[in-house]
């Protein structure tokens, strides 16, 4: 019941940056973790680097590698291969997310067509638990890191803001796992979900005034009160990677 | 005398001997034999037991009453510690009369009658998410601290016990190993009695409450266990049987559980063919899950384990199956049974304890076992939460120790556990009882007293009232399913992982089985949060219109434009005259009244289903009483056209939703808004289960404002006038103003006015719905907007 991994016993650290992408598939896993020293010059991510075990670097790499097909980097196509995702309503919308330019560095944008191990920590560490020696301003970034990521993934078309149309989108999406549900239910169920995101964000609205979407600074203000880090987090619970992927 | 025979389920109450029967009945009526027959006879002794029983009931349920008449002492002392009080006044009282202390709570009612609905109520309304996902740290709480709380207690007692403070006593190291297993353990009743009035934030809620209810298995094992190690005799206590133990802890536990599924399995069958029965629909509920209890004591296992885990897993298949009505009967039933025992354990807590027999004081035992219990609580949560906070992702801090700490109530459990014992086998057990009612006593009153100055002193996190949000709803879902793709896509096995294949395995089968096929089809989290926000803003628009006496506004204006008109106020002369007009001017009290609405309804979301159906009934479409006079047992009469219902609910929507493309509440009435919040609370206070007719603020103001600028319009109200209407009297209104704002406004999501947030209706299959949506131009929409379905 309590067999969580958990990190932030603080010598389990690998230090606070994140690994190079190894190199040639075999060493890379094991050297992982005294590799971890080499900053990444190039992402300057605004997340404080994960604090991602060693171990749990070395097991992700080892999934890395098997998803990839010991390539050095994976494709959309290799995130068919998981089986238990299929099932996942908004399946495609993950996978995207982990292409997302945004989500791996901070000043660009785009899709990307492949990405490396490095990104793929990158995504993963943005589902990092808190630490308890957190400040203030860090769980913060924290909070934002998370939320961002969040928001890029309605935010389809990257401008800043979930539209009626992308909230639809993704709410359609959300429920297709109810083969019950008609697609109406779920529109008029994203469109009184924008209607209430409008009157959290703005309020009173002038007669003449359109809620175009939900900007980011709208987005943290519906979350405001929600406990979002003790949410969006994976347990790192069971390193053993389930067996039988293909 | 034996405990009383029945009152059916409702409250098998006491054993009642004959105090007030000799009393009241010691006059000579029913000694001499009637000498011819008798017109009217009095038969006191016919009725004794089940009205006396009554009586008891009745005066626990008016000394409720009572004590909320006064806020400021209810708000300092929690219930369950005046109810004590009460009770050791009434026990007094009688004792005084009589000298025989002869109301007491035996372990016979307080088991068979008193703790089941107390504890299916807690089960069935279970937070079951905050419930799992705190299960680990609940069952350590549970298991290891309550065995930690019972080997402490009795060695120590014991301990103390060899060095003579105590003198002499009759008693041996098991007698201390037995107290200390009754004593050890929280008690449900107790904390939730506390806990409900306190507010904490709700993971140490579930924390503390879900201790209380799981460590019932231990407490029922290791009180077994010591008491048969008791009648054996130490000396006959070998390895096997402590070995045998602790066997039957799993035995006791996991068979407890098992039980409770079982039943949770069968009741959430039968409720998915109960559709022709719905009158007794609710009863299976209460059937079944006390058969599951009665089921899991007859086997010896853990019977309070087998009705919380009844409750647990039953609730979401029932509650999908049952009939809205039956879900409403169910919950009042619960709650009114649950309440109702607790009021009466804790009554006759109190009165129980005026009975000399029972009374041996020993000072030096009855203090440290109140210094131990408290003393090694402490450590054992803070032990336990050094263990867990190790595993845990949310924290538990120093604060929640010291209010999980303090929060270990003692309660009805041990002592009806107490009474239980044998004199014969436990020389003690005098003393035993004793300590045990001053324990519980003390936490109690003194505890119960004091933890809330404490919370507020260490500003423990409180739980906020939320209403239910759509976005926070779609929120979590997306969250569960990134969280398990996340999971899936890094290869391990946790938490998300496995709800996601519960879900998946529930949807694919469980929900097969035990849901009827409509309720599988609108059960959604999300589809029903929706729906109850839509009921909410349909149920405030239609209570208001209520509240103003006239439902002008929802009716349709084809049959009869001028006759629904507000009688309320005096009507403008001329042209103003008009429906729209008239009730045009009340957008401003309208809408503020709402908000206040909204507010108020926070305290009545229970009256909804009697609102709504109060003013559907009442105001909609055509008079229909006329044939409900019948009168049948086994049906309530239906309203047979709930289609109608729907009809009138779904184009009030709609022509709300209409009024969103131009609504824009023009005045902020910020200040009144206060006051009228502020009166509406104190109304609440008072008659909580009533929408009060709140007065209509003063209406000429308004009145002015709405003559001086006339640009402002609220075509929530005016919507549904016919063109005629239109066409009469309103340069303002003309189409431009109204439903076309622009272009964009009509891609893109039209901006919102402050009280009508989620108007859409619940399914938008009427092209009308959607047009101001999509972007069809303005020239394609009829002026004044009607869909088909207004006109009757």
């Amino acid at each position: 019941m309590f067999a969580a991994l958990h990190g932030p016993a603080p010598g389990r650290f690998c230090s606070r940056v994140l690994p190079r992408a190894p190199g040639a598939g075999g060493s890379a896993g094991t050297s992982a973790g005294t590799s971890m020293g080499t900053s990444t010059g190039t992402s300057t991510l605004s997340l404080c680097p994960p604090p991602v075990t060693s171990d749990q670097i070395e097991h992700l790499h080892r999934r890395f590698k098997q998803l990839s097909r010991d390539q050095l980097t994976i494709r959309k196509e290799n995130f068919d291969s998981i089986p238990d995702l299929e099932f996942n309503p908004i399946r495609s919308k993950i996978v995207h997310a982990f292409f997302d330019k945004r989500n791996l560095r901070q000043e660009s944008d785009g899709l990307a067509d492949e990405i490396d191990f490095e990104d793929f920590l990158t995504i993963m560490s943005y589902f990092r638990p808190i630490e308890t020696s957190m400040d203030e301003e860090q769980l913060e970034r924290f909070r934002r890191d998370k939320l961002k990521f969040l928001f890029h993934m309605y935010d389809s078309d990257r401008d800043g803001k979930i539209t009626l149309h992308e909230y639809r989108n993704v709410v359609e999406e959300l429920l297709s796992g109810n083969p019950h549900l008609e697609k109406e239910a779920a529109r008029s169920i994203a469109d009184g979900a924008m209607m209430e995101a409008a009157s959290i964000c703005v309020g009173q609205m002038g007669p003449d005034q359109v809620y175009e979407g939900i900007t980011f600074e709208d987005f943290l203000k519906m979350w405001q009160g929600i406990d979002i880090e003790t949410k969006m987090h994976v347990r790192f619970l069971n390193m053993e990677p389930i067996g039988h992927c293909y | 005398m034996g405990p009383a025979p029945c009152l059916g389920l409702l409250l098998g109450l006491l054993a009642l001997p004959a105090t007030l029967g000799q009393r009241s009945s010691g006059s000579p009526i029913n000694s001499s034999q009637p000498q011819s027959f008798a017109i009217v006879s009095f038969k006191w002794n016919h009725v004794k037991d089940p009205y006396i029983i009554t009586l008891w009931i009745l005066v626990a349920s008016l000394a409720k009453i009572v004590f909320h008449l006064s806020h400021k002492v209810t708000r300092v002392v929690p219930e369950s510690a005046l109810l004590i009080v009460l009770g050791l006044f009434l026990g007094g009282i009688v004792w005084a009369a009589d000298h025989i202390a002869s109301f007491t709570l035996t372990p016979n009612v307080f088991f068979f009658y008193l703790l089941p609905p107390i504890v299916l109520d807690a089960g069935y309304f279970m937070p079951n998410r905050l419930f799992f996902g705190n299960l680990g740290s609940i069952l350590l709480y549970a298991v290891i601290g309550t065995v930690w709380n019972a080997a402490t207690t009795g060695l120590s007692l014991y301990g103390v016990y060899l060095t003579g403070i105590m003198g002499h006593l009759d008693i041996g190291l098991l007698d201390f190993l037995l107290f200390g297993s009754l004593i050890a353990a929280v008690d449900p009743v107790a904390v939730l009695a506390v806990f409900e009035e306190v507010h904490v934030n709700e993971v140490l809620f579930i924390i503390v409450f879900g201790e209380s209810l799981l460590n019932d298995a231990v407490t029922v094992v290791l009180y077994n266990v010591f008491e048969s190690f008791v009648a054996i005799g130490p000396e006959n206590v070998t390895g096997i049987e402590c070995a045998k133990g602790i066997v039957s802890f799993f035995v006791v536990s996991l068979g407890g559980t098992l039980v409770g599924i079982f039943f949770a399995f069968l009741l959430s069958l039968v409720s998915r063919f109960t559709k022709h029965v719905r009158i007794i629909e609710p009863g299976f509920v209460f059937i079944i899950s006390y058969l599951s209890y009665l089921t899991a004591e007859m086997l010896s296992l853990s019977a309070i384990l087998a009705i919380t885990f009844c409750g647990i897993c039953c609730q979401k298949y029932v509650k999908a199956n049952i009939s809205e009505q039956s879900s409403t009967t169910v919950r009042y039933t619960m709650k009114m049974l649950a309440s109702g025992a607790e009021t009466i354990i804790f009554m006759f807590l109190g009165i129980s304890a005026v009975n000399p027999e029972i009374w041996t004081w020993n000072t030096a035992f009855i203090l440290l076992t109140l210094v131990f219990i408290s003393v090694y609580r402490v450590i054992g949560v803070v032990l336990q939460t050094w263990i867990l906070n190790h595993y845990r992702m949310v924290q538990l801090e120093i604060i929640d120790q010291v209010v999980m700490s303090y929060g270990g109530l003692r309660g009805a459990v041990a002592f009806a556990l107490v009474a239980l014992l044998d004199m014969n086998k436990v020389k003690e057990r005098n003393l035993f009882v004793s300590t045990t009612i001053i324990v519980v006593f003390f936490t109690v009153i003194f505890q119960g007293l004091t933890i809330k100055p404490l919370v507020q002193w260490l500003k423990v996190k409180k739980t906020e009232h939320r209403e239910p949000k759509l976005n926070e709803k779609l929120h979590g879902r997306a969250f569960d399913h990134i969280l398990s793709a996340i999971e899936d896509i890094s290869g391990q096995i946790g938490h998300n992982y496995l709800r996601d294949k519960w879900s998946n395995f529930d949807r694919k089968f469980l929900s097969k089985i035990l849901m009827r096929r409509s309720a599988q089809k609108s059960r959604d989290q999300i589809l029903n949060v929706f729906h109850e926000l839509n009921l909410k803003d349909a149920i405030t628009y239609v209570a208001e219109g209520e509240r103003r006496g006239s439902l002008a506004f929802i009716r349709s204006p084809s049959t009869d434009n001028m006759v629904n008109v507000d009688f309320s106020t005096p009507r403008p002369s001329t042209v103003e005259s008009s429906v729209s007009y008239l009730l045009r001017e009340k957008a401003g009290p309208v809408c503020l009244d709402m908000q206040a609405l909204e507010q108020r309804r926070k305290s009545i979301r229970d009256t909804e289903d009697t609102v709504t159906h109060h003013t559907l009934q009442q105001y909609l479409y055509k008079p229909r009483q006329e044939h409900k006079h019948l009168y049948s047992r086994h049906e309530i009469m239906h309203n047979e056209d709930e289609k109608q219902d729907k009809e009138i609910f779904h184009r009030t929507m709609r022509k709300r939703l209409e009024s969103f493309k131009s609504t824009k509440l023009g005045i902020n009435h910020s200040k009144k808004l206060n006051k009228i919040h502020k009166r509406d609370r104190g109304q609440k206070r008072r008659n909580s289960s009533v929408i009060p007719n709140g007065k209509i603020p003063s209406e000429n103001p308004v009145q002015d404002f709405a003559l001086k600028e006339k640009g402002i319009d609220n075509p929530v109200f005016s919507a549904d006038d016919g063109q005629s209407v239109y066409m009469k009297f309103s340069p303002w209104l003309s189409s431009e103003d109204t439903v076309v704002p622009s272009q964009r406004a009509r891609v893109q999501i039209p901006y919102s006015p402050n009280n009508f947030r989620r108007l859409t209706p619940f399914r938008l299959s009427n092209k009308s719905i959607d047009s101001f949506l999509q972007a069809d131009g303005p020239e394609d929409r009829p002026r004044s907007f009607l869909p088909e379905s207004t006109h009757m």
